[in-house]
């Protein structure tokens, strides 16, 4: 039996603009993710990954931004929140990791002060326990001397270690959702391994679930129970990760899949790109924006941008599915 | 090549004394410091006028306001080092105590500025919605040349020390919330910040934990900095009969008195001008010495 944690319900991100009002970054953005499930969300950069992760969090600044949707989090609207429930759902229900392990921690604090913020802040310890609690953690997330890295600054450890440090604060509560912005992406390879052999581990252990946001679609397939792709601020498609790597449908996603090395692959090593870039945010007024870097684009494509189409448990957002799909 | 030098001390206690990261960082930075011979120089130049003045009362040979006419305008001399003025009065007496009062001066000064001044400068950096209107402000503020700015809110004030103080520390203001918001702004957007968002602290907490002690540092020189220009703003008021008022003794105001006997009396206004002097250099060397060893690049 499959519990629904949280449910995004046709939300809207737009930014204030200086000249013409407003810039669209997510458009009608729907989706859900199960308790203890992994959701993994791909796209190229600047196709509103990290907004919609953000949004969850809602830390979106709300004077130069507009929000409308729903976000229900285990069958709650998030958005109607105050500010002072939202804090105490941050880092306690939902919390997220950063991109840039270099970065995500404050060079001046102690390793063991920050995370035993996380954990004042949410009434889990207090001064007496509260370095055994984070020496606890430390140890569960693999760091080695964990007595005496809690007396250490950010910038005698490795970017490795930093990002344990960021996994240990995020699941120092026991978060029912994790948000993993590019959890991976400025670690090397086999450094990447083990980071994600340990967010599956204590996935296992807490029931968390999993937003994966990436560009890597080999994390993706490692990690990810249901993917959801993103081109232009919308879904483009979703499936489950094996009919999504064997069965794609999106021309989009097939350019994706086809961006990515394969050993016995036929093209003799050479890989696909997709020809062009995302186009800027408010430039496409109708039609289906992937059209003007698709090669089976036809006239239906200027003139309208598509729904989603359904077809067994895959949605996709192409006309050329329009025969065989069901309009979702 | 002192560069160099630097960088490399810099780099070894840091991998080897990792147990003992927090003493060793403040050695590191004393080690800086005095590697640094600009800053070496002038932290003893002000060790040396803060100690005289501190000890005024004690290392002075005369009483200050003494005045002893058979004695006046006499030049350097083993009874009276350097020299006396048109009153007989000693010039060093009253420089180790006017010393005092300029060196206060600049405290207060820079102490007020910096508050208002931080305070601001976190204000317009980290809630956006205001800094509009604190910049403007503060850009108004800042297109006045500091010292017509301070004798004009001195004519409002009113004559005096402390008004001269308050006029001095007012017109210190703008470019402490120009450098504040400048590296809060920076720090504002910087992953950590966001993290601890994204664990719920508050925004006071944020500000006071996370962003105050990354802009220690330009604040700390800022302030070593301004603190020359500020004795030397409020020593140009006191020349113009602004501040410190007679018989009382301060830097700016001997150099005022002394001017009027120039021709006959070089000794007084050449010493007091030269500790305005020594004082402000000491304060600027000290201040890019302190630049060079809190900077993050060499850490």
């Amino acid at each position: 039996m499959t519990i629904e944690l949280l449910k995004v319900e046709n939300m809207n991100i737009s930014f204030k603009d200086d000249e013409s009002g407003t810039t669209s970054a997510v458009k009608d953005l729907s989706f859900y993710i199960n308790e203890g499930e992994t959701v993994g969300l791909v796209g190229e950069s600047g196709c509103g990954k990290s907004v919609t992760a953000l949004s969850l969090m809602r830390l979106i600044e709300k004077n130069s931004s507009f929000i409308e949707g729903t976000i229900e989090l285990e069958g709650e609207d998030i958005n109607l929140f105050s500010e002072k429930k939202m804090r105490s759902i941050r880092g306690n229900k939902i919390s997220m990791i950063f991109q840039e392990p270099m970065t995500s921690l404050n060079p001046v604090h102690k390793i063991g002060k920050q995370i035993g913020e996380v954990l004042h802040l949410h009434a889990l310890a207090n001064k007496i326990n509260c370095k055994e609690k984070t020496i606890e953690i430390l140890k569960k997330v693999g760091i080695p001397r964990a007595e005496s890295i809690v007396d250490e600054y950010p910038h005698q450890l490795s970017g490795g270690m930093r990002q344990r440090i960021m996994i240990a604060m995020a699941m120092a509560c026991n978060p029912k959702l994790l948000i993993a912005d590019e959890p991976t992406t400025a670690l090397d390879v086999t450094i990447q391994a083990q980071i994600l052999d340990l967010m599956k581990m204590l996935q296992e252990e807490y029931n968390t679930a999993i937003l994966l946001i990436t560009h890597d679609l080999g994390v993706i397939s490692e990690m990810a129970d249901r993917v959801i792709v993103m081109y232009y601020g919308q879904i483009v498609e979703e499936a489950d990760v094996r009919t999504l790597f064997k069965n794609p449908k999106h021309p989009y996603t097939i350019g994706l899949l086809n961006s990515v090395p394969n050993i016995d692959s036929e093209n003799e090593g050479r890989l696909i790109p997709i020809e062009g870039n995302v186009p800027n945010l408010g430039m496409i007024k109708s039609g289906c924006p992937f059209r003007s870097r698709c090669q089976h684009a036809y006239v239906k494509c200027h003139e309208k941008n598509p729904p989603l189409f359904k077809r067994d448990s895959q949605f996709v957002r192409c006309w050329l599915y329009e025969e065989e799909g069901v309009q979702a | 090549m002192t560069l160099e030098n630097n960088r490399s001390s810099l780099v070894y206690p840091d991998s080897i004394e990792i147990e003992t990261s927090s003493k060793s960082s403040i050695m590191n930075f004393l080690k800086k410091i005095k590697k640094n011979k600009g800053a070496l120089i002038g932290s003893m130049i002000l060790l040396f006028f803060i100690l005289t003045s501190a000890l005024a009362p004690v290392i002075a040979p005369y009483p200050v306001n003494e005045m002893n006419f058979e004695d006046s305008l006499q030049g350097p001399s083993t009874e009276h080092w350097l020299g006396t003025d048109e009153f007989g009065r000693d010039i060093w007496t009253r420089m180790l105590y006017g010393g005092r009062v300029s060196l206060l001066m600049g405290l207060f000064a820079v102490t007020l500025s910096g508050t208002i001044g931080v305070t601001l400068g976190v204000i317009a950096g980290y809630y956006r919605r205001l800094d509009i209107y604190i910049m403007q402000f503060n850009d108004i503020l800042m297109t006045f040349p500091s010292l017509l700015m301070a004798i004009a809110i001195v004519a409002v004030l009113g004559v005096g020390l402390t008004n001269a103080m308050i006029a001095v520390a007012i017109s210190v203001v703008p470019s402490f919330v120009r450098v504040v918001r400048g590296s809060v702004l920076s720090i504002r957007e910087t992953e950590y910040v966001e993290a601890s968002r994204a664990i719920g602290v508050k925004n006071w907490k944020i500000i006071i934990k996370h962003i105050l002690p990354n802009v220690a540092s330009p604040i700390i020189i800022l302030a070593t900095l301004e603190f020359g220009s500020s004795i030397l703003s409020a020593a140009s008021l006191s020349f113009l009969g602004l501040g410190e008022q007679p018989p009382n003794p301060e830097w700016g105001a001997l150099v005022y008195v002394g001017k009027s006997f120039l021709s006959q009396a070089w000794w007084m206004t050449l010493f007091p001008g030269l500790a305005i002097m020594l004082v402000v250099l000491g304060f600027n060397l000290l201040g890019d010495g302190l630049r060079d060893a809190l900077d993050p690049r060499s850490k």
